[in-house]
């Protein structure tokens, strides 16, 4: 079932987990096709108390009830290591066989691991957290792109904005232009900031309806006698159409603002005096200085500068 | 040689190396120990494996490291033997015929260096290469141990794929850990703080740290949030608990904002953010941890003319101008507040345009307010009891 190319996968899954994006889920759906299982769980319990720590389930194959006990055989595995118990059940649909015990024993082996990469996952968590927090946080639209070229960071705006743009597009991991030309200036001006401090722009098209200008800057200098992924380069997107309209809906759910607050309070933020809001959204002068009162008692804020700073700030 | 209880320790000494400062050493300790070894060492040498950058050894004293990184890497008869090997293996200095024991007694590096370390015999091995970085593991035994068999070396083998996977973690864990503290760096506000799932603070930016000593009006008690104000201390207490609890039906909790009553100031602002692991809500409810931004609504936002001067690649005096025409300056102003005349100002914008290719001041405003140069800056404030005496 699993020989060694495909147990140096399994086991590369298992402890780079904790650093990927939905690591488990990809590692237990490896676990679940390399044993044709329907459905691949895994448990960690506190062993005192049986409350269950963290708990992962492989992508169900097309069948989203549970497989009931009749048709199908399952692997289930304890493994028990200072004050947890981890647990790793395989079900497999009955046309695909029955276990054999070989395979028992191959999953048996795995456990200790996944258990030791889970334990890690504690070490690492802090590392991951100072992540999350960070993509909360509104950074402009920036990547990080490592040595290769790879991207290693993109931010939320980013993100959206790469999906709207048909000009730019992220293939392999790496940012690709249209336009040849550009990406040949890209590419350069890239090398260029490896090599030595630098930064530069490409314009694609900054008039146009599409255009953007991606301004690169070096974060950290290659190393070629280190890693080739060793290196970081900042690039800014700049430009296109990313003011997001559904600011209002963010603003009133983090300050607890009503529809019409909030409405008052983005459009503060983005710059206009009370009577050019009452006029946009044809309310009197009076309203709106009535829905701003509430807004800086709600939120405690004492002037549209204020507002302005906080309602920017606040989380995407 | 590697079994049971021993292994186990082993591959967790191992796999927590790269989370550790001292990891890389524990793990040699016990290899060292395990495998009946008088000393190890990792080296971390370039493509050509002649120039060591880093290292860790067990058992060596450091003057005879130094020595042996210094002059003998390049003399040490196993290495061009191993040179000819297939990398990734380890391979006996006995049995492999890297180097037949009569040559080794001969050479250079056992009458210099080795002899006096009593070293005899080896197993050695290229762990990992890696683009431009070659890793080598050596393992060394004294007269009295005797050589290393094949089942020794065997285990030797079965050990390099986690050798290799931890390192890969090292390198991971490297980029993650600088990529961090860029982007922390970058954030529009540093005052951060992260909380653990009981409420305990786990980390802060040197910003939030800051603020907290400054205001009197928040503390840290045992690892804990603090407030004097009862009302901010239960509203803050209630968002954190929604956060925490794992029965919450209503999770994904959102956070909130509980604002500090200072006096004679604006309030201080606590942004609370629960972080959702990755972890499968849908399975079993998921305890958050926090996050926690500090906003000072007095501080006021400045425009780091250095930092826009070397992402724009300007001068000095063009970025302190582009700063003030992204904030809505005119031209006569800046000219009239800097003393110099409307047409050196014009004439600046003028290169400040070509530079950055933008063709009016309002894209040159837009392209300076997406770039991550604005920067918190707190007024002055002259004290109470000061403000007769000035």
């Amino acid at each position: 079932m699993i020989g060694e190319s495909e147990l140096t996968e399994v086991m590369d899954a298992i402890y780079f987990a904790p650093h990927r994006k939905n690591g488990w889920r990809d590692c237990l759906d490896l676990i679940n096709h390399r044993c044709s299982g329907e459905v691949t769980q895994l448990l960690m319990l506190d062993k005192g108390s049986q409350q269950p720590i963290a708990c992962y389930q492989s992508r169900s194959a097309g069948n989203p009830d549970p497989v009931d006990g009749n048709t199908a055989s399952s692997c289930r595995v304890r493994y028990e290591v200072g004050s947890v118990r981890v647990e790793l059940v395989v079900l497999r649909p009955a046309q695909n066989g029955v276990w054999h015990p070989d395979e028992r024993a191959c999953i048996e082996t795995l456990v200790p691991h996944i258990a030791r990469a889970m334990r890690q996952e504690e070490a690492s968590r802090m590392l991951t957290d100072r992540q999350a927090a960070i993509h909360r946080q509104k950074q402009g639209a920036l990547l990080l792109l490592d040595g290769q070229q790879h991207v290693a960071f993109m931010s939320n705006e980013a993100e959206s904005l790469l999906e709207r743009n048909s000009a730019i597009s992220l293939e392999a991991g790496r940012l690709r232009l249209v336009q040849r030309k550009k990406q040949q200036e890209l590419d350069n001006l890239m090398l260029r900031c490896f090599e030595n401090t630098a930064s530069g722009m490409v314009n694609l098209d900054a008039d146009g309806p599409d255009g953007v200008r991606l301004l690169v800057s070096t974060v950290q200098l290659r190393e070629e006698k280190l890693f080739p992924s060793h290196g970081l380069l900042a690039v800014f997107v700049v430009g296109g159409e990313s003011e997001e309209k559904n600011g209002e809906k963010v603003i009133g759910k983090w300050l607890g603002l009503t529809d019409s607050e909030s409405r008052v309070a983005s459009l503060i933020a983005q710059g206009l005096r009370p009577a050019d809001i009452a006029k946009d959204i044809h309310l009197s002068v009076h309203t709106v200085r009535h829905h701003i009162k509430s807004i800086y008692r709600k939120t405690g804020v004492h002037s549209q500068s204020q507002l302005t700073a906080l309602v920017l700030n606040l989380p995407t | 040689m590697f079994s049971g209880k021993g292994l186990d320790a082993l591959l967790d000494a191992l796999y927590y190396a790269p989370y550790d400062a001292s990891g890389w050493q524990e793990f040699l300790n016990r290899m060292v120990a395990l495998s009946g070894s008088r000393s190890a060492r990792i080296l971390v040498m370039n493509q050509n494996a002649d120039q060591v950058f880093n290292g860790v050894q067990v058992n060596t004293d450091a003057k005879a490291h130094r020595a042996f990184v210094e002059h003998f890497v390049n003399l040490c008869p196993w290495r061009p033997g191993l040179a000819k090997l297939p990398p990734g293996k380890f391979y006996s200095s006995f049995l492999d015929g890297i180097c037949d024991q009569k040559t080794f007694y001969r050479s250079e590096f056992f009458n210099d260096w080795a002899r006096e370390l009593d070293i005899h015999h080896g197993a050695s091995g290229t762990v990992w290469q890696h683009g431009g970085q070659t890793i080598q593991m050596f393992m060394q035994r004294t007269g009295g141990q005797g050589h290393f068999t094949r089942n020794e070396t065997d285990a030797f083998n079965a050990l390099a794929p986690h050798i290799r996977r931890a390192l890969r973690l090292e390198a991971i864990l490297h980029q993650r850990q600088q990529q961090q503290d860029y982007l922390e760096q970058q954030g529009r506000f540093r005052a951060m703080l992260l909380l653990n799932a009981r409420g305990e603070v786990v980390h802060g930016t040197e910003a939030a740290w800051q603020m907290i000593r400054a205001e009197p009006a928040i503390r840290l008690n045992g690892g804990k949030l603090r407030l004097q104000d009862k009302s901010g201390q239960d509203t803050l207490d209630r968002l954190l608990t929604a956060s925490f609890d794992r029965r919450n039906r209503y999770a994904p909790v959102t956070g909130g904002v509980v604002p500090v009553w200072r006096y004679d100031r604006t309030p201080l602002l606590i942004q609370i953010i629960p972080l959702h692991p990755d972890a499968d809500s849908g399975l079993m409810p998921v305890p958050a941890h926090v996050a926690i931004y500090l906003v000072d609504g007095e501080q006021d936002t400045h425009i780091d003319h250095d930092k826009l001067a070397t992402l724009l690649d300007l001068t000095r005096a063009e970025a302190r101008i582009a700063a003030q025409v992204a904030q809505g300056d005119k031209p006569a102003d800046i000219a009239f507040r800097s003393g110099v005349s409307i047409h050196t100002v014009r004439s600046q914008i003028k290169s400040i345009f070509i530079k950055t290719e933008v063709s009016s001041q309002a894209q040159l405003a837009k392209l300076v307010s997406a770039l991550p140069v604005q920067r918190q800056v707190t007024l002055d404030r002259t004290p109470f009891l000061l403000t007769s005496a000035v």
